[in-house]
């Protein structure tokens, strides 16, 4: 991802990866966009967007135990969000064949391993990098119609 | 928390699904429709979605499980009512090769997204 100016505003935040903080995460994001009056649409991609990379760190990086799953976002002047979602859980050792629809490791659950292509399909742009035994980072960025237009 | 009401009438099941499913709330959600799937054994499940304000891909694996579910006892299952969000995950998966959707009276697709200050929410 190319490097951007100063962003006009940006949070960081770390909380534990218990499911309760999946609708915690959403709420937080939708909160740090809501000057920017997005549509209701914009809204749900960037709030699923977040929610399947936030739920990614519970289910996948951390599985049975607890860790931090950290978030922070920025908000540039063009009206582009960056969301970065980052864990120090297990990692992923392939992420070109995780990033395929439909793939999982979860064989005896009820995940369908569509979160990748969630957070692809509902934003612009997606990078995810991995360290196996270190963690994993989703940063994700969409640019928010300007609602005058 | 109740976040699904069953209704059973003519062989026909209905679980009316509401509120948000993540992967939080999704355990609940299953447990309570596999309830109801298990003890009614309807020929045709239906999942009403229309009052589903958000679904992740969490929805998604809870819908093709309740499809199992419901196969395995015989039924079939159809998605009703989902908002043009729910729909747009749910295409993007492509289950509606396996999962038939369809729409009551009523339960149109919602109309094109309102910038939320003029709705005034937030």
């Amino acid at each position: 991802m190319k490097k951007r100016k100063t962003p006009e505003n940006e949070f960081s935040c770390e909380f534990m990866s218990r499911s309760v903080n999946e609708s915690f995460a959403r709420s937080l994001i939708s909160a740090f966009v809501a000057p920017l009056d997005p549509d209701l649409e914009e809204l749900t991609d960037i709030r699923t967007a977040v929610s399947e990379a936030v739920t990614n760190c519970i289910v996948h990086a951390y599985r049975e135990r607890s860790g931090l799953v950290y978030i922070s976002a920025k908000l540039y002047s063009d009206r582009t969000v960056v969301i970065r979602v980052r864990d120090k859980g297990c990692g992923i050792p392939d992420v070109k064949t995780a990033m395929k629809p439909l793939y999982t490791t979860d064989k005896g659950g009820e995940r369908g391993g569509m979160g990748f292509t969630i957070m692809q399909s509902f934003t612009d742009r997606l990078r995810v990098t991995s360290k196996e035994g270190k963690g994993t980072s989703v940063t994700m960025s969409k640019k928010l119609k300007d609602p005058h237009d | 928390m109740e976040h699904v009401i069953s209704e059973y009438s003519k062989d026909t099941l209905t679980l009316r699904v509401r509120g948000e499913i993540d992967h939080h709330s999704a355990k609940e959600v299953r447990e309570q429709a596999d309830r109801a799937i298990c003890l009614y054994r309807a020929k045709e499940v239906c999942l009403d979605l229309s009052k589903v304000e958000f679904m992740d891909s969490s929805g998604l694996g809870l819908i093709l499980g309740r499809h199992a579910k419901a196969a395995e006892l015989g039924g079939r299952l159809t998605v009703l009512n989902p908002s043009a969000r729910v729909e747009r995950i749910l295409t993007l998966a492509g289950t509606e090769r396996l999962i038939p959707i369809r729409r009551e009276k009523g339960g149109e697709k919602p109309k094109a997204a309102k910038h939320i200050s003029q709705k005034g929410r937030l």
